[in-house]
């Protein structure tokens, strides 16, 4: 498992914040793409992007819970965001990437992998070019959208990890599955 | 005159009173010379008791200097017995 | 109290949580001691280690300045000092009195940090228990016309050589007239031991003009050295006690203070150091002693000199002076025996250590396959030799953190004993295994559910006395705690022969509640299950102990929580079992490595018991349309990994059955390729798998690969239930 890119080491929260062109504070924001769209995440809670290999199936998960992997001895469970915003599941690609984050409250953080078909780049974003999320006509359900970032004259959603990689939420959907 | 008074040789309660009133007889009699110590021989003493250790005792108010002499072996362990000694060795003086 | 300076405040801001840790321990201790002494209320040593405990909480407590517990412990240490010393008897009430006051001392260590957690209830519970301590140590005082007499009435000779008496007398007035003499009083008292002092008091006589010589004016003083009792001493003056003025008073002899001196010392090893600090004998004797010893020619028929018998024969040291400091020889030698085989140790620390341990282990197996690969066999062999090694510290390590559960047991007796007394119920409480080990977390964990049960069995298990009598038992109920190792967990056990569960009061509460649908009678095993539901509570008046029911669902949960389950077994009339089972998930597992597709899964290696190798073409479908083969005349269930985890890949042409031993019975497990023995470490899932069944966790293997664990307890539920279709996520999203 080789980490493809290190967050730019100005990604500490201190860095994450710097001036951009208006002169406002900015935020970093990674990109990436799922099927044919592209998503954006803020990337301070980003510890590394793996290349995606060898991944332990856990039978009896629902399809948004791909699996776990190894990561440095640590089990890492692997979410597929296509499954978990309900469309079909990813296919395995040769740019398919992991993003690992840190979720979860300051309390009981854990380390949680994503699984993206590709990871573009990562942008700088003020307060000034992030819409709030759309009422309706999005692709996603409204609970997972931040915001919307405006780059380069597109409008990208910006996932809310909170909700995206909520922990109950994802344990409770976990139990629902397993009544059949 | 150096005046002595023999304590008798039975210093116990059944003659108490008779050796203290003897006593007080012999201290009047002896009332001129105030300035000499009256001497109370104890050399006779026999038997001795707790009422006459406490006779000898009241001796200790007396306003005039004694002292006494030649205390007997059986004063001595009986001053010692009843924790006199220390008294006794005060007022006596040897001749 | 202590002005205490900056660097004084860190170090004690820093050191309490260990005073109040070994201040917790010396409590226990207290506890466990006063319950030990209540089947031999005689037993010197267990007074002895009573005492010894108190005044260590008291010591240290004094270290940090915290007076409360001083305080209150000095009490009950006086108390106890009176215990040892044979003067009072350990009561049952003396005894019930001294666990409240053990009960005070926790609270008050407890609160050492905050003040204000100290209520009004408590304080007037302590004025009360110190009241009643004082009764015992000051006994009452007997007034009689004068007399006063400053001890309790019972006071037995002291073991510590004579007492010095001080005796203080004023004689009444008609003394001689009554036929008394002090003179004879005081001849009598000297003939009873050494006088160390005299002195006549007659200050009250009066001039000779004046004085009544039949009246009596005298009094004394003495201090007499004596075995005598203080009855002894007190009968010299019985024909005058009643117009007599008498104080007696026991005071240390020498040879008494350089007893109790030897005995409050830090631990000194040597005889002479301590003869010596405690003025016993000179340094400069004990040097010349020592060498006469050094000197004396070792003859092969005489034995070097003693320096014990030395000291006594030259130097003139009372015998008893010698014993006590050879006592105290021999207790700190067993002490220091006893502390040197613990250390203290941060359990954050160990655990960090297990996990290097854990990725020691991963790296060791990793390099166990470069080499098989790189076929240098010195190679293979070297890390072999490092594998095994590894092994070994392994075990050692997590040995560190296991405690026996007896420890956690112990502290139920009193809790027994107290509920007991409370509900009027005799009760014979035994525990048995408790050298079984269990990871300490897990022992924390345990301890509550344990007591709720125990509890439970106490209040609705076990019947009154007359109730049991009139049952044909013996009065006293049989309560019996035991723990118990199996294969990969531990049995813990509850058991009573008491009532047993009301199976058809039961049903009846769980109709309803509607647990049940009414009508339904399930298995008696369902039905005693039903106790554990929330709110469930057959007991028609619902004590305050075993609360409203809401205390048997918490205890379900809590033991679901450390993957434990529960089993019931009643005998109306004769008892209840429960059977705790909990799973021991130490870090690394010996495991067997099976695998399913591309899947690679881990087998506790202590439940499997044997391979079936192609052993798939044995299994069969029976009526019910489950899956089953045919062992040496048994039939057995069998799980095929491959359609219960719907795993994706070509079928291959054999497949084997592993026969593993669940806590239910023997199941097979069908599976495609045998990897054999594998020690892998054991990594949780993380809360995002915890309602996955039949895998209780994950493992890396040395390739890097992560491996599930198998669960055979609940993979085995799997087998007997239809085989699922299509794992489809059916409202994800």
């Amino acid at each position: 498992m080789n980490s493809l890119v290190q967050p730019p080491a100005a990604a500490t929260a201190a860095g994450a914040a710097s001036r951009g062109a208006t002169g406002q504070p900015t935020q970093q924001y990674l990109l990436f793409t799922l099927g044919d769209e592209t998503f954006a995440l803020d990337i301070r809670p980003v510890r590394e992007i793996i290349q995606f290999s060898a991944l332990t199936v856990v039978p009896l998960m629902p399809d948004f819970v791909r699996g776990v992997i190894n990561l440095r001895g640590a089990v890492v469970p692997v979410i597929d965001l296509q499954s978990r915003f309900g469309r079909r599941r990813a296919e395995m690609g040769k740019k398919t990437s992991i993003i690992i984050f840190d979720v979860g409250p300051p309390s009981d953080r854990v380390e949680m992998g994503v699984l993206v078909d590709a990871v573009s780049k990562v942008v700088d974003l003020g307060a000034a070019d992030i819409e709030p999320p759309p009422q309706f006509g999005a692709t996603i359900a409204r609970e997972f959208i931040h915001g919307l970032g405006k780059v380069e004259s597109e409008f990208i959603v910006i996932l809310e990890p909170e909700r995206t990689l909520n922990i109950d939420d994802m344990v409770a959907l976990t139990e629902r599955h397993h009544v059949h | 005159m150096s005046a002595a008074f023999d304590l008798p040789a039975e210093l116990n309660i059944y003659g108490a009173l008779e050796t203290r009133d003897a006593l007080l007889a012999w201290l009047a009699a002896n009332a001129g010379a105030d300035d000499q110590p009256l001497a109370v021989n104890a050399a006779a003493v026999a038997e001795v008791d707790g009422a006459g250790l406490q006779l000898l005792t009241a001796l200790t108010r007396l306003d005039r200097p004694w002292h006494l002499v030649d205390p007997s072996a059986a004063l001595t362990q009986a001053c010692a017995t009843l924790g006199l000694s220390q008294w006794l060795a005060q007022h006596v003086v040897t001749d | 109290m202590s002005q205490a300076s900056d660097a004084d405040q860190d170090f004690i801001a820093a050191a309490m949580p260990a005073f109040i840790s070994e201040a917790g321990e010396q409590t226990e201790a207290i506890e466990s001691l006063l319950l030990e002494l209540e089947e031999q209320p005689d037993n010197r040593e267990l007074l002895d280690s009573l005492f010894r405990c108190a005044h260590t909480v008291k010591g240290s407590a004094g270290i940090f300045g915290l007076n409360k517990v001083v305080e209150f412990t000095h009490h009950v240490e006086t108390l106890l000092d009176k215990c040892r010393d044979g003067v009072l008897a350990l009561t049952p009430q003396l005894s019930t009195l001294l666990l409240r006051c053990n009960d005070q001392i926790k609270f008050l260590v407890q609160i050492a940090n905050d003040e204000g957690a100290d209520g009004t209830s408590q304080k007037s519970e302590r004025a009360e228990l110190v009241a009643q301590l004082r009764l015992y140590t000051e006994g009452s005082k007997a007034e009689v016309s004068g007399t006063t007499v400053a001890a309790p009435a019972t006071e037995q000779a002291q073991d510590k050589g004579p007492t010095l008496w001080r005796i203080k007398a004023q004689f009444g007035a008609e003394t001689f007239r009554n036929g008394m003499d002090p003179l004879s009083i005081a001849k009598y008292l000297q003939g009873m031991g050494k006088v160390e002092s005299m002195v006549c008091g007659f200050d009250q006589v009066p001039a000779l003009i004046d004085l009544d010589p039949e009246t009596c004016y005298l009094g004394f003083e003495m201090a007499l050295e004596s075995d005598a009792s203080r009855d002894d001493v007190q009968g010299a003056f019985s024909f005058v006690e009643d117009d007599c003025a008498l104080e007696i008073t026991a005071q240390e002899s020498t040879q008494q203070r350089l007893v109790r001196q030897i005995d409050e010392m830090p631990a000194t090893p040597r005889l002479g150091d301590m003869l010596v600090s405690v003025g016993a004998v000179s340094h400069d004797k004990l040097d010349e002693l020592l060498s006469e010893q050094a000197q004396a020619a070792p003859d092969a028929a005489q034995a070097k000199p003693r320096i014990g018998d030395l000291l006594e024969t030259k130097a003139g040291v009372p015998p008893k002076v010698v014993e006590a400091a050879l006592n105290k020889q021999q207790k700190t030698r067993e002490a220091s025996g006893e502390e040197n085989r613990y250390i203290r140790v941060q359990a954050d620390r160990l655990d960090a250590v297990i996990n290097l341990l854990g990725e020691l282990v991963i790296a060791g197996a990793g390099a166990n396959l470069l080499a098989r690969e790189a076929r240098n066999v010195a190679l293979v062999e070297a890390n072999l030799h490092i594998n095994a090694l590894i092994e070994e510290i392994r075990n050692g390590t997590l040995a560190l953190r296991m405690v026996p559960v007896g420890e956690t047991f112990s502290r139920f007796r009193r809790v027994v004993r107290d509920t007991a007394a409370q509900l009027g119920k005799e009760v014979n409480f035994e525990i048995v295994g408790g050298e079984a080990e269990l990871d300490k977390s897990m022992v924390e964990k345990i301890a509550d559910p344990l007591m709720h049960l125990v509890r439970n069995s106490l209040d609705h298990g076990l019947e009154p006395p007359q109730e049991r009598l009139a049952a044909g038992k013996p009065a006293a109920g049989k309560l019996v705690l035991s723990a118990r190792h199996e294969t990969g967990a531990i049995l813990i056990r509850i058991e009573d022969d008491g009532r047993g569960i009301n199976r058809d009061r039961v049903l009846q509460r769980a109709w309803d509640k509607g647990l049940i649908e009414q009508g339904v009678v399930p298995s008696d095993d369902v039905i005693h299950m039903m106790i554990f539901e929330p709110g469930f509570s057959t007991a028609e008046q619902v004590t305050n102990l075993s609360g409203r029911g809401v205390g048997m669902d918490v205890v379900k949960r809590n033991i679901e929580a450390l993957r434990g389950n529960l089993k019931l077994d009643s005998r109306p009339g004769q008892g209840l079992r429960v059977d705790i089972r909990l799973p021991l998930t130490l870090a690394i597992i010996d495991g067997f490595m099976v695998g399913v597709g591309k899947s690679k899964f881990v087998l506790p290696l202590g439940a499997v018991v044997e391979v079936i190798e192609a052993g798939g073409q044995h299994v069969r479908v029976d009526a019910q349309g489950r899956h089953v083969v045919e062992l040496r005349g048994t039939v057995l269930p069998v799980v095929r990994l491959r359609s219960l985890y719907d795993v994706e890949s070509a079928l291959p042409d054999r497949t084997s059955v592993v026969v593993v031993q669940a806590p239910k019975g023997k199941y097979g497990i069908e599976v495609e390729v045998l990897h054999g023995q594998q020690q892998t470490v054991i990594k949780p899932l993380g809360r995002l798998f915890k309602n996955v069944r039949g895998i209780s966790g994950s493992s890396i293997l040395g390739s890097g690969e992560v491996a599930l664990i198998l669960d055979v307890g609940s993979l085995c539920d799997l087998a007997t239930v239809s085989p699922q279709g299509q794992a489809s996520p059916s409202d994800a999203g």
